[in-house]
Formats: structure tokens, sequence, C-alpha cells
């Protein structure tokens, strides 16, 4: 079996790992020869099962598919996933339904008003999860554009928030964001 | 039942009627909402014997607006404490996600809630392992939710002010202590003012009126007076002029003193607060932002709130004055008020959107110019030259055209707002002008009344845009006094142990700390080394080696555990002596802007010549300083040369040995400099032992091999600890570490080896040969 293998990060493929339910978590289990996963000495030595796993998009913005980094809960890379479809679609599927679970942040759909209070600003928003009311400390900062069109919020509490297309907004709530960004 | 979250009432009934479970019985409980798009509301509870969840549908939204009654249950669990070995939380995107693993190692999923709730759902996995080892002993009051009594919204940090509910007049009266030292100026200036709008009322009247009825027509009491009445007007406007320039002065004085007063007020605070502080903020944009919140409030009081004032009486004085003059042309002129108001207003606000969009624009272009000329080097490199020509056309193109429609905008709405303003006025002239045909109203009354009219209109303008404005200056004063507010993390002990001479003993003792609740940064470390010796700190990147070097000079202070110097706690001690017998080179050297001389004599401002010059030498510094045109007197620091990493490193090294610490920290401080001038700086450092206390961080550790002691930390707990030949005999950690380094380096000289020998092998072989 060829192992995809580059400075001590070793490409996961279906023939090398197989992605299983344990219990309510995503483990992994490493088949075939793990000895040669280990050839970097510092690194945490691979084992052969994961009862859980935590994975990390790379291009979180652009590829949501591809290049996932599959890190053990110490967050010691185990590997990286060029992309998820390489897998049959079971595991596929699992994956995928992690990954919606750790990126999942709430998508606003239209900007209800803003009101600025002693250098906060307080959003009310309808989004997926319903109608937020979204504070944020340093309006300008909280807001960070991505490319043209997408834009993150960044509150107070450290959440985020996705609106995919500032265009596809409807014309008021693009008016009340256009002051920010 | 304590609660880290407000549970609703109804959810209380309800596990109270349906689940059996007394609020007398919970020990704690919280509710948070889930993470996903139509996931049910999560409530925890724990007694001491389980961990229930509870899932439902009720009425809590984070707007604290929208309320309505029912629970319906989706989901109950209960997880029996005996049962559990493990409670985690993990930290996902947006969210934090609760699990438990049982006896067996089997993972379950208790909920995930989003990051609103990270801190409750982290002290309640706290207080649970707590109950589950008999230990909990009641819920500390940082960990409990806190809202704002009057709109229920969570309080966005430890101040408890609510931004929501407070308004502006809380700032404002914060402001007025720095205006109290100005009470009889202040006076001043309203006596002035008054007296302004008063000779401003009073023009008009002289000009027009007075003139006309009485000099100009005949009949009138002054007629023919002409030098009398210019007499008068001239008068009045010199005496206006003085005093609005006397005001300007007294104005500008007290503004820039308040302005001073305040910027001194937050200076203080940045220097007394603790580098926690900064580290949860940005420190870059704090700087511009201190000083572009000072310029705000400068310019509104020096500019503001004196000009708001006079424009506040001018529109007073005069709508008096027009409501005697005539009643009915009065009426039609503050008719038009709302109006003008209204559309000002609006002309403003879309302004002021235009602005912004340009600012932006602005921005982004000044912000790739700068990026091109900063790297321009590597620009060039990769031939992107046109590249970059492109794409700043293509921003300069963007923001020309955004500042033509703006323009454009400006240029075309005004003169038309100015246009409907002079419908009003000549709608006072018609009916003004007939007045004057019916013998209601003089000729003079009327062109006082229009120039009356006018005096309305300016200050108005000036008055919407203030309170915009004032708005802003709110804004600014509250982020000031944010700075001014904050509690140091790391406070001076009031009354501190005064050693008379240090030695340079460090004990660490079961030293815990961490930056956020979450993960602590160093557990349980403990170490000792005595006066005069050299320890060596091992470790991989951010496994916490400059945190510990950072809890000793009390930069932060430890969460649990004690450091020691000379057996006194480090937290008794003065910041000035801790700081004075403790000299620490960091990573990240800063110089600031001054000669070189200036730079190494911080540590020790009355330090001579030669003891500069003498530690410059120790520190390796002082080969490349002479090699500059201007020695030691060579400008460093913003705008002015440039040193490089090692050098730079070079001269913090002197300026910490020149205040002869107890105890020297270097914390990869010689990770730029090339081995000949690292090995001076050891032999100097060498030299210095017995002398002073070092405590070294390295990366290469060849440079801690010679080193009294060794701790190795890994994740910030200590893993090993002994000297260099007991930690290779114990073949951990440092030894794979050292053997890697060793082996990297055998891998450099045999390849420079095999090069030799190639070459001497080649060598002969070559010669006489022609290249093919």
């Amino acid at each position: 079996m060829e192992i995809k293998y580059n400075n001590g990060v070793v490409y996961l493929t279906p023939e090398l790992a197989s992605f299983v339910k344990v219990g309510d978590f995503l483990g992994v289990d490493l088949t075939g020869d793990i000895s040669r996963l280990n050839e970097s000495a510092l690194d945490a030595p691979r084992l052969p099962h994961y009862d859980r796993v935590r994975l990390r998009r790379a291009f979180p913005f652009s590829l949501g598919d591809k290049y996932i980094s599959v890190l053990d809960f110490e967050q010691n890379e185990i590997g990286l996933i060029e992309d998820i479809s390489a897998f049959p679609e079971k595991q596929a599927q699992l994956i995928r339904n992690e990954l919606e679970r750790v990126y999942y942040s709430p998508r606003v759909t239209a900007i209800k008003s803003v009101k600025e209070r002693l250098g906060y600003a307080f959003f009310a928003v309808d989004s997926d999860v319903g109608a937020l009311e979204i504070p944020l400390r340093d309006v300008y900062r909280s807001l960070i554009r991505i490319g043209d069109d997408r834009l993150v919020i960044i509150d107070t509490d450290g959440n985020r928030y996705y609106i995919d297309s500032i265009k596809a907004l409807d014309k008021t709530s693009q008016k009340k964001l256009e002051l920010y960004v | 039942m304590e609660m880290l979250t407000r549970i609703p009432d109804k959810v209380l009934r309800y596990i109270k009627e349906n689940k059996k479970l007394s609020p007398e019985s919970v020990l704690i409980g919280m509710s948070c909402r889930g993470n996903m798009p139509y996931s049910p509301r999560v409530h925890l509870f724990a007694d001491s014997h389980t961990l229930c969840l509870l899932e439902g549908v009720d009425s809590v939204s984070d707007n604290p607006e929208y309320d309505s009654s029912g629970f319906e249950q989706t989901h109950f669990e209960v997880f029996a404490l005996e049962d559990i070995a493990e409670l985690e939380t993990e930290e996902l995107m947006s969210a934090v996600r609760l699990s438990v693993t049982d006896k067996s190692g089997m993972q379950r999923l208790v909920c995930e809630a989003p990051n609103t709730f990270k801190e409750a759902l982290m002290a309640f996995a706290g207080y649970v392992r707590l109950i589950k080892a008999g230990e909990f002993a009641g819920v500390e009051e940082d960990d409990k939710e806190l809202r704002c009594s009057g709109c229920g919204r969570r309080y966005p940090d430890k101040n408890k002010v609510c931004p929501y509910c407070s308004n502006n007049k809380g700032v404002l009266k914060r402001l007025f202590p720095f205006f109290r030292k100005y009470v009889w100026q202040m006076l001043a200036i309203l006596a002035m003012l008054v007296l302004t709008s008063a000779l401003g009322v009073v023009t008009p009247y002289v000009s027009n009126s007075f003139y006309i009825d009485n000099v100009l027509e005949e009949g009138g009491k002054y007629y023919g007076q002409i030098m009398l009445v210019i007499g008068i007007m001239l008068s009045v406007r010199v005496a206006d002029l003085v005093i609005v320039i006397l005001n300007d002065i007294v104005t500008t004085r007290i503004s820039a003193n308040i302005t001073y007063d305040l910027k001194k007020t937050i200076f203080e605070s940045i220097n007394r607060l603790s580098l926690g502080f900064f580290n949860s903020r940005r420190t870059g944009g704090l700087m511009t932002q201190i000083e572009s919140d000072s310029s705000t409030l400068y310019n509104f009081f020096c500019g503001m709130v004196p000009d708001f004032a006079v424009a506040a009486a001018k529109i007073i004085a005069v709508s008096i004055v027009l409501f005697i003059m005539d009643p009915l042309l009065a009426f039609i002129t503050l008719l038009t008020i709302p109006a003008y108001v209204l559309m000002v207003s609006h002309a403003f606000a879309k302004s002021r959107r235009m602005a912004n969009i340009h600012y932006a624009s602005v921005k982004a272009l000044t912000a790739r110019l700068g990026d091109v000329i900063n790297g321009l080097r590597v620009v060039k490199a990769f031939a992107h030259e046109r590249y970059e020509s492109q794409s700043f056309h293509k921003l300069s193109h963007n923001k020309t055209r955004i500042y033509f429609e703006w323009s454009m905008y400006d240029v075309v709405v005004y003169p038309a707002i100015s246009f409907i303003l002079y419908l009003g006025t000549i709608a006072v002239w018609a009916i003004g002008g007939m007045s004057v045909f019916r013998g209601e109203l003089s000729y003079g009354d009327l062109l006082s009344f229009v120039a009356y009219m006018g005096m309305v209109y300016s200050p108005l303008n000036f008055i919407i845009n203030s309170i915009r404005r004032m708005s802003e200056s709110v804004n600014a004063a509250t982020r000031l006094f944010e700075i001014a507010d904050a509690i140091p993390e790391v406070v001076e002990s009031e009354k501190p142990v005064m050693l008379d001479d240090i030695r340079g003993n460090v004990e660490f003792k079961n030293v815990s700390f961490a930056y956020t609740k979450s993960k602590k940064t160093i557990d349980r470390v403990s170490f000792n080394i005595e006066a005069g010796k050299t320890l060596g700190i091992v470790g991989r990147t951010g496994s916490g080696k400059s945190t510990l070097v950072n809890l000793l000079i009390r930069l932060y202070d430890v969460s649990d555990g004690e450091i020691l110097i000379d057996g006194v706690n480090v937290k008794n001690m003065s910041f000035e002596q801790l700081r004075r017998s403790v000299a620490i080179v960091s990573q990240e050297t800063y110089l600031f802007t001054g000669t070189i001389f200036e730079n190494i004599a911080y540590s020790m401002k009355n330090a001579t010549y030669d003891e500069v010059v003498n530690a410059a030498i120790e520190a390796g510094a002082h080969d490349f300083i002479m090699k500059l045109p201007d020695g030691y007197e060579t400008l460093i620091g913003f705008g002015n040369r440039d040193l490089s990493g090692g050098e730079r490193q070079r001269l913090s090294i002197a300026r910490a040995l020149l205040k002869h610490p107890r105890i020297l920290i270097l914390d990869e401080a010689t990770a730029a400099m090339d081995t000949a001038t690292e090995q001076k700086i050891e032999n100097a450092i060498d030299r210095l032992s017995g002398s002073c206390t070092t405590i070294m961080i390295a990366h290469r550790l060849s440079t801690l091999k010679n080193a009294d002691k060794l701790v190795v930390i890994e994740d910030g707990k200590m893993h090993e600890c002994g000297n260099h030949k007991e930690l290779i005999e114990k073949e951990g950690i440092y030894h794979k570490l050292y053997t890697l380094q060793l082996e990297a380096l055998r891998n450099i000289m045999s390849d420079g080896d095999e090069d030799d020998k190639n070459k001497k092998h080649r060598g002969p072989m070559m010669r006489g040969r022609r290249p093919q």
C-alpha cells in the first residue's frame, strides 16, 4: 500500500483510515503497518484506533470538503484528508456531519436594526436559528469581510455569525451594514 | 439550587412536577440555547448523585423582548455520577461541547451550546467534578451569569455596566470632575457667550431697522447722522470681535488642559494595568484608539461645546426677537424649521454613509500602497510589478468613483435644500412686503427680519451636525473610561517586604497558571535554583517556558502555588525591588526611539559612559556599535537606523547587564545571533555566574548544556529535572531532543566532510579537463 507522506504529515486515504462512529463521536481506525507512520520521533506516535478525533478545515471559507486535518483529542495531527469524497459514502457522511457540528455558526438572513450604545452595537437580526440580538464590542473590528461579498461577525462572547452574501440581503439590511463595512 | 445561568420558572415547575427534582435537592443548574438550527433549549441539573439533561422547546431566547409561555420536553436523560469517569468540554468554532466518558471508556455527548454559554458550561463541568468528588461547597459569585436588571441582557464584561441601558448622562457626569478645576473660566466663557449672542442680535437691528427707519428716512429721530450709526456699528463689531477672540483663548486653554488631564489619567492607567489586559485587547488598535478618542474629545470640548452653546443661545434670542417684531412672519419662519431639520438630517446621514464608504476605499488603497512599498523586495523578487500596478489601479479607480459620487451628492443636495429655505425667505418677503404697503411694518424692520431669519438657519445646521458628533464623543469617552476603570490583575502588595540584599535564590512551589479558565498553561511546576547558579528551561514552542519567567517577574500572577525569591513570595515584594533585581531579555526586543546609549542606559538612568560601554562589551554589542558612524550616539528606533535581530538582542542584553541584576533571565535571547557571537555572550554569562542567578530559555540545547540545572517543560507540566548528564542518562524527553539536535548537527558535518572529500577527490581529476 502506497502511503502519501510529506515531512511528518500523513495523507489519510480510505486504504489507510476508516472512520467509525464510537458512541456519539467520530473515531478512526488506522489499518496496515502504522509503525511506518511514526517515523518522526517527536510527534505523538499514531495509534491503531482512536475513539474520538477532532476535525479542522484547512480552508474553512473556500473548501468545506477538502484538506481536513484529523487530530487526536490532545490536538496532535493524525493525518490529513485531501478530499472527503474519496471515502465510502457512509464514512464521508460521518465526517461531514462532524464538520457541520464543529463549524456550525448561525447564518444571518436579515438585519432588522442596529443600535449603537456606549461603544457597543446591538444588531437585531434574523438567522437560521431564529431572531437573535448580536452584541458587538467594537463594531468596525467585529465585522470581518471575507472576499468581496462574505462577512463574518464575531460578537462579545466570541460567537461567529456568517453572512454568506451581502448582496443577497434585502436592501434595508444592506443599508444598515453599509455604514460599517 | 444555585443557577449558573437563569433557568425559566416554567422549567423549574416542570422538573418539580414531572421529574420529581425539587429545587432543594438540586445543587446546581443552568440553561442554554442549543447550537444548531431548531435545536431545543438545554437545561442541565446536578444533584449529589446525578447529572440530568432536559431538552425542550420553551420561550427563553437571547432576545429579552421575546417571551411566551409553555414548555414541551423533547429529551430527558439522567447520567449517574458514579458511572461517569470524566467530564470533558471541547471548544468548537462557535460553540462548546460537553461530553462524559463512562467507566467503560464510552464517550457520550451531553450537549452543545454557543460560546455565549462557554464559561457557564465549563464552570458547570467543573462543579459537577467537585460534586462527584464530594468537594462541592457552593458556586462562586464570579461564575454566576449576571444580567442587567433593567433590560435582562447579559453584561458584556465584569464591569457590570449595561451599555444598552446606561445613557449618555452617566458618561458626561464622569467628565465633570475634569471641568471642576476650571469653574471660573467656564463662568467667564458663559458670560462672553451671552454677550456675543446679545451683540449678534443687536447688529441686524442697528444696520437695518434703526439705520433705515431712523437715520435715512426723513423725519427719523437721527435723520442724517450717518456717522453716528457707522460708529455704533463699528463699535458693536469691534466689541464682538474682542469677545470672540477672548472666548476662543479661554476655551482653547481649558480644553487643551482637560484633554491633557484625560490623557494623563489614561496613560497612568495603562502603566498600572497588567499585561493580561492588553492581551485580551488588540494593542496596536489600542494606541490609535486612545489617540483618536482623545482628539475626538478635544475637538468636542474645544470646537463643539462653545459653538453649540452660542448656536443654541442665538436661536433662542433671535426667535424671541422675531416674535416681538412680527408674530405672523415669525410663525412662517419657524414653520420652515422642522422641514429644514428633516431634510438636513437625512442629507447628513446619507452623506456620512458615503463618507464612510469613501473612507473604506481610501483605507484599502493606502493599505495596498503600504504593502507594496514595504514589501517591494518581495514584489520584485516574484516579478509581480505589473500585477501590483493593476490591482492598485483598480483600487484607485474605485476610490475616485466613490469620491465623485459623494461629491456629486453634496454638490446637488445642499444647494437644493438651500433653495427650499429660500422659498421660505421669499414667502416672508412677499407677506412682509404687503405688510409694509399696509403700513403695518417699516421697510427697515422687514430688512432686519430677513437678516434675523438667516441667523436662525445657520446655527441649526451646526446643531444637527453636532448631535451626531456628540454621540461619537460620548463613545470616545466611554472607551477611554473603560481603560481608566479597568482593574489591574497584578496588584502590588500594600505593605511590601523590603529585603536588604537579594541573593538570588529562586523557588517555584506547585505553581499553576491559566491565561483562560479552560486550559492551564502551567500545571503544578516545582523547582528551585540556588543563588549564583544557572538554570536552563527546555521545552517545545508553546510549552509554557516564557510563561514561567513572566510569572517570576509578575507580569502575571500565579493562580495556584507560590514563587519565592530568597524565601519571600514575589507577591509580597515591592514592584520596585523585584524588577530592579531581576532583568529579563526576551525574544521580542524593544528599542525605544533615541540613541544606542540611551537605550542601554534605560535600565539605569544615571549610568556613566564607562558603565554603558562595559555592559556593551560584555553583551558583545560593542563591536558592531563601533562600526556605526555615530557610535554610541547613533539614533535608532522608529524612523531611524534599522538594526538586525542579533544586534537588537545584544543591545537588550547590554541593557539587562548594566543594572547588575541579581537574577538574569535570558528568554531565547541569543536565538538571532550567529554562533560566534553567542559564544561570546555565553562567556560573559559564565563570568557573571556566582554573582548572579541566571535563568536561560533556549531552543539550541548546546546553549544550555553547561547549566547547573535543567527543567524540561511539556504542556505546562515539568517532566524532568536535573543536570545535562543526569537527563541524558534518564533517556527521557531531554535525551530525545538532544540526540535529535545532535544528529542534525552530525548530518551537517558529515555532509560537509563529504563535500570536502568530493572536492579533494574531484580536484585533480577535473584539472586539465575541459567541461563537456
